[in-house]
């Protein structure tokens, strides 16, 4: 009988636990969740939409909120010091595990908030973290210990102590791709995840004044010693998660924009975030300069900070209020100082100017945060080389380094071959991450692809047709490119319609000049210098490199470039020079014909019409001829891609001739 | 029937160890949010700039000091006495007050004066009170 009471208390205890852990798992409603979302949204727009993505995410889908989920460890019970906080397994998507580490980062709620300033200034000796109370800091969190000492950017990115690093989340990342086994990837997934949802939220922190200008604020409510940490910040206060949303869209500051897009690390984006919010934003107790006469700021125990200041602002004498034109065109309600005792006093947030600081602030925030998702991202290239009718298909998952991943690996997954975009299997790749498939059923023109996926990423070759020819190898028989660029060119002293070329040699080629190939990479340089039966100076130099897809079917480069110089007579009187100069991407193939009988090998890159621009990365061309009338100079300047006239084409033609 | 009982207790013990030990999100005040909780006591957030309109009244800057939050003390000390024979007039100003917004800790309340609008705004402090932060 006595036992049955025990069962049942037990019971009724376990019952509690599962319907408290059921409830509390998806609190992601409030501030930090919402920025989240949309950088998230940013993310996508920015470069996964993008007419051309970023290096490392070419041929990347997405799927932040399918219907798979990954489990791994997550806040279930929030609590202000780690032993009254819970974590506990859960599934989540990949954009609730982001949502969740905006949420997550800030538990447990008061160590936390004492890590999550960075003043990129160092302000107070060149301290970065947070020194403002920092006595009252270290008597309260520390038992009167030592300061820990951790700036926002270290704890978010590196530091050893916080298990939801920038670097942690990495290696998940890496753990993930490395791995065969599908569900510790899932599982690594949802950490690496969580990882950067954490990250995201310290990035949006270097958003809010008060977190990058050494201003405390009042910690957590119903946390008995908070007052000791000053007063609430009334930008942290009145913040509204509606904003994130509302103002998402708004002009990003072009320095910060261009700054981030060109940033290799998540430290880059650390520091020009956080160093935007502080040049440009005051807190409450943080205002100086000249206002209705000087203003020194509340905070009085360190140099003022050197921008913003009131006198460099416009101050509206109708509405009180200084305004702040940002580079980006907002103009922001800086502070106001209406006092009814004196007209104007003391300057002052309200929350009429936190709004406005916000709608600046968001876009910028949403700006930083897609940027680090860009640089979380591993760059991994899947290629078909080969797909042909007796039913094989090989491959490879090719991993590149980048500023974040500046190490070697090999994904070892498994791959999932598409046939005309129907799943034909899944293969495991070997310790190279190559992959054969064989005894597939395949015919003439099928269309092969290959795809992975990690964490809801999923990355997809290039489509193969499938076919018995194999391009790599008559590439490999060609001793001769030529690249032609024809159009309507618009020049220094007029538009004409004539081609823009890198021809091959004038005369037959020595063994020394032909192309050269390594792989899927080619060069070719000729030099010559000679003198014809009229004692006319010849000079001749061209080289040419560049590479082609795996599987021969796309170039992907070729840059060439060519100078002549003709001497009339060998005197310098009358001379005559060419300069041209063609960089090309991703030109697709439109014709290979193998050797046969008396056809010599050729493969020909073609593109034709309007869209011939998007293939074209540079051209240059120059003639100078100087002669008794004196000199003449034409230089190219554009061409017209729209050209009814003139349909633009390009041609690369790689042939043999022996 | 008898064993509902000991299920009851046994979910109610827990669930009492767990509220002692932790606390929610929305207490934690781990971020703002569009809608303030309805827990927050707004009869609280008006009585303390009922507080304030009572202290302002008396004209005493010694009262209107115990009004103001400890940042604010410090912040105001050497201007009280300046405006002390325009508190009463102030007092009344503050009369048209209403609260404009307010989070779990801090409330800005709006106020005009000869068809002029001003801002004040309050504080929570530990001991539950809301006090004058700036005015």
């Amino acid at each position: 009988m006595k036992i049955k009471h025990i069962l049942s208390w037990l019971a009724g205890a376990t019952a509690y636990v599962v319907v408290a852990l059921f409830l509390m798992g998806y609190e992601n409603t409030k501030m930090h969740p919402a920025i989240t979302e949309t950088m998230i949204d940013g993310f996508i727009d920015k470069f996964v939409h993008a007419v051309v993505p970023p290096a490392n995410l070419d041929n990347y889908t997405f799927v932040f909120d399918g219907n798979a989920t990954y489990s791994g460890p997550a806040i279930t019970n929030p609590g202000y010091f780690s032993s009254t906080t819970t974590t506990s397994t859960v599934s989540k998507t990949p954009k609730e595990w982001l949502k969740h580490g905006g949420y997550s980062a800030d538990e447990p709620e008061v160590p936390a908030a004492l890590r999550h300033f960075y003043d990129p200034l160092g302000i107070d000796g060149g301290k970065k973290y947070l020194t403002n109370r920092g006595t009252n800091w270290e008597f309260i969190i520390n038992n009167n210990g030592l300061n820990p000492r951790i700036d926002a950017k270290d704890w978010a990115l590196h530091h050893a102590d916080n298990s939801w690093t920038w670097d942690k989340g990495k290696e998940w990342v890496k753990k993930a791709l490395t791995t065969s086994d599908k569900t510790k990837r899932d599982e690594y997934m949802a950490r690496a995840w969580r990882c950067l949802g954490e990250v995201l939220h310290l990035i949006a922190d270097m958003g809010c004044p008060p977190h990058t200008r050494n201003d405390s604020h009042a910690a957590p409510v119903g946390w008995k010693y908070r007052i000791a940490l000053g007063d609430p910040d009334p930008f942290e206060e009145l913040v509204k998660p509606s904003y994130a949303a509302t103002y998402e869209g708004g002009a990003v500051d072009p320095a910060l924009k261009s700054s981030c897009r060109t940033a290799t690390s998540a430290d880059e984006v650390f520091e020009t975030m956080s160093r935007f919010t502080n040049k440009y934003f005051f807190t409450n107790q943080t205002i100086s300069g000249i206002g209705v006469k000087k203003i020194t700021p509340i905070i009085d125990d360190r140099p003022a900070y050197p921008s913003p200041k009131l006198d460099k602002l416009a101050y509206d004498a109708l509405d009180y209020t200084f305004y702040q034109t940002m580079p980006g065109g907002q103009r922001v309600k800086m502070c106001k100082d209406k006092n009814w005792f004196s007209l104007r006093g003391y300057p002052y947030i309200d929350a009429e100017c936190v709004e406005s600081q916000a709608a600046a602030l968001m876009p910028n925030i949403a700006e930083a945060g897609a940027n680090l998702i860009r640089l979380f991202m591993p760059a991994l290239e899947v290629s078909v080389a080969k797909a042909t009718p007796d039913g094989l298909v090989e491959g490879k998952v090719t991993f590149k380094t980048t500023g974040e991943y500046p190490d070697k690996l090999t994904y070892q997954g498994e791959v999932t071959i598409l046939v005309n975009n129907k799943d034909a299997g899944k293969v495991q790749v070997d310790q190279d991450g190559a992959f054969t498939v064989e005894n597939l059923t395949l015919a003439d023109n099928d269309k092969v692809t290959a795809m992975i996926s990690f964490g809801g990423v999923y990355v997809k070759s290039e489509e193969l047709e499938v076919s018995s020819l194999d391009v790599l190898a008559i590439l490999h028989e060609c001793n001769e490119v030529t690249i032609s660029l024809y159009g309507e060119h618009t020049f220094s002293d007029g538009t004409y319609t004539m081609p823009i070329s890198i021809p091959g040699a004038s005369d037959s080629l020595s063994s020394t000049e032909h192309v050269t190939w390594n792989g899927q990479s080619f060069s070719q340089t000729i030099e010559r210098r000679w003198k014809d039966g009229w004692q006319n100076i010849h000079i001749e130099r061209i080289t040419k490199n560049g590479s082609v897809s795996l599987d021969g079917k796309r170039l992907n480069s070729i840059s060439g470039e060519s100078y002549e110089e003709l001497d009339y007579g060998g005197t310098g009187e009358y001379v005559e020079k060419w300069t041209d100069k063609i960089e090309l991407q991703n030109v697709p193939l439109f014709s290979a014909s193998p050797r046969r009988d008396n056809d010599l090998p050729s493969v020909f890159y073609r593109a034709e019409g309007s869209g011939v621009s998007s293939y074209v990365m540079n051209v240059v061309h120059k003639y100078w001829r100087k002669d008794n009338s004196g000199t003449i100079l034409r230089e190219y300047i554009s061409t017209n891609w729209n050209s009814s006239k003139t349909i633009p084409k390009l041609e690369v033609q790689f042939l043999s001739n022996w | 029937m008898p064993y509902l009982r000991s299920f009851m207790l046994g979910a109610i013990t827990i669930a009492v160890l767990h509220l002692l030990a932790t606390c929610s999100e929305g207490d934690g005040g781990s971020g703002p949010v569009d809608n303030p909780p309805s827990t927050i006591d707004i009869t609280a957030i008006n009585n303390g700039a009922q507080a304030v309109e009572d202290a302002f009244a008396t004209g005493d800057p010694q009262k209107v000091a115990e009004t103001l939050t400890e940042e604010a003390k410090s912040f105001y000390a050497d201007k009280l006495d300046e405006i002390q024979d325009r508190m009463a007039a102030f007092s009344k100003a503050i009369q048209s007050r209403t609260l404009k917004t307010y989070s779990e800790y801090y409330a800005e309340y709006s106020y005009t004066d000869n068809g002029s609008s001003y801002t004040l705004s309050l504080a929570l402090q530990e001991d539950g009170a809301w006090k004058l932060m700036r005015f």
